[in-house]
């Protein structure tokens, strides 16, 4: 008997329209990559429950504060010069007027310190704040 | 004599698009960081130079917490654990609340659901909703503020302890006292 010579049937996925998926996906993360300005200094935050999240990732500025009360703004220590902080947010309160200023703060932190930060936000205009925590908390 | 140009196929090869399209995509899946940052919301009072505005608050609708170096909370003169302040606020908020009530019902005494079964209902602290929305609306026009005054070297913890019991209770209005220069 002879077997008939299969004939394979094509079966292959087309790759045309691959690169313009790939260039959607490519431009999703594009828009939503922010790069981070500073890279800050480990801290232990402290917990809190009743939080909320900061949707618009963009108009976050962060500022450190260790566990012995020194004072980050933009990998710079400020800790003795504190003046320099409302400074530094009026011209980041220039390009671009909806600033949040989120703190980051170590749990054993000193709260004169914290204070006194407050305070140069004041000065800077600089009202929205948050204090930045993790999950979790008490109750 | 004019020569007829040829037409060279001009074509770009298409076919390592993808792969270096892949390749960006690559690069911006691994920089990219979706968790974003989470905290408790502030908004600081303006600032005024010189002399500091002061308002003055009726000490009824005043709740003093101040908070000492060793992280112990005195709530109006009075001693409690960290963890009971949400519940003194959360108390002395629907005390207000009920008293308000009683005396709008006491007014108005045959006026729809602020009569006496409403307020043996308030007692047992099931509302429906209608009662809910009147309670909601109460919160949100309370006049009760709370004011947190701490010590320089009180740890950074015990204030956002004390600060997220607050905003967990009915307590809307907080008041950060300056720190003693």
């Amino acid at each position: 008997m002879k077997l008939r010579a299969r004939t394979s049937p094509k079966n292959e996925i087309s790759t045309a329209s691959l690169p313009d998926i790939v260039f959607m996906l490519l431009i999703f993360f594009m828009v939503s990559t922010v790069f981070k300005e500073s890279s800050g200094i480990p801290v232990i935050l402290p917990q809190a429950k009743e939080i909320q999240k900061i949707e618009t990732k963009r108009l976050i500025r962060y500022i450190y504060v260790s566990g012995a009360g020194d004072v980050i703004l933009d990998d710079v220590p400020v800790t003795n010069q504190l003046e320099s902080v409302s400074a530094g947010f009026i011209e980041k309160r220039q390009k671009e007027p909806r600033i949040i200023v989120s703190m980051r703060a170590d749990k054993r932190a000193p709260m004169g310190t914290i204070l006194e930060v407050q305070q140069e936000l004041r000065k800077a205009n600089a009202l929205n704040l948050n204090y930045s925590t993790s999950g979790g908390g008490t109750q | 004599m004019i020569k007829k140009k040829k037409s060279q196929p001009s074509d770009i090869p298409t076919a390592s698009t993808a792969d270096i399209a892949f390749l960006l995509l690559l690069f911006f899946l691994v920089t990219t960081t979706i968790n974003s940052d989470k905290g408790i919301r502030m908004v600081l009072p303006e600032f005024s130079e010189g002399e500091a505005e002061t308002k003055q608050i009726h000490k009824d609708y005043l709740i003093n917490i101040l908070v000492n170096a060793e992280g112990k909370v005195l709530l109006n003169e009075e001693e409690v654990s960290l963890n009971d302040v949400k519940l003194k606020v959360t108390e002395r908020v629907l005390k207000d609340h009920q008293a308000a009530i009683q005396k709008t019902a006491e007014t108005y005494s045959n006026v729809g659901y602020l009569d006496q079964k409403f307020l043996k209902k308030y007692s047992t602290g099931k509302f429906t909703k209608d009662e809910e929305v009147i309670k909601d609306e109460y919160v949100k026009n309370l006049k009760l503020v709370v004011s947190v005054k701490v010590d320089k070297n009180t740890e950074y913890d015990v204030y956002i302890k004390v600060l997220d019991q607050l905003k967990q209770s009915y307590a809307k209005k907080i008041s950060i006292a300056e720190p003693n220069v």
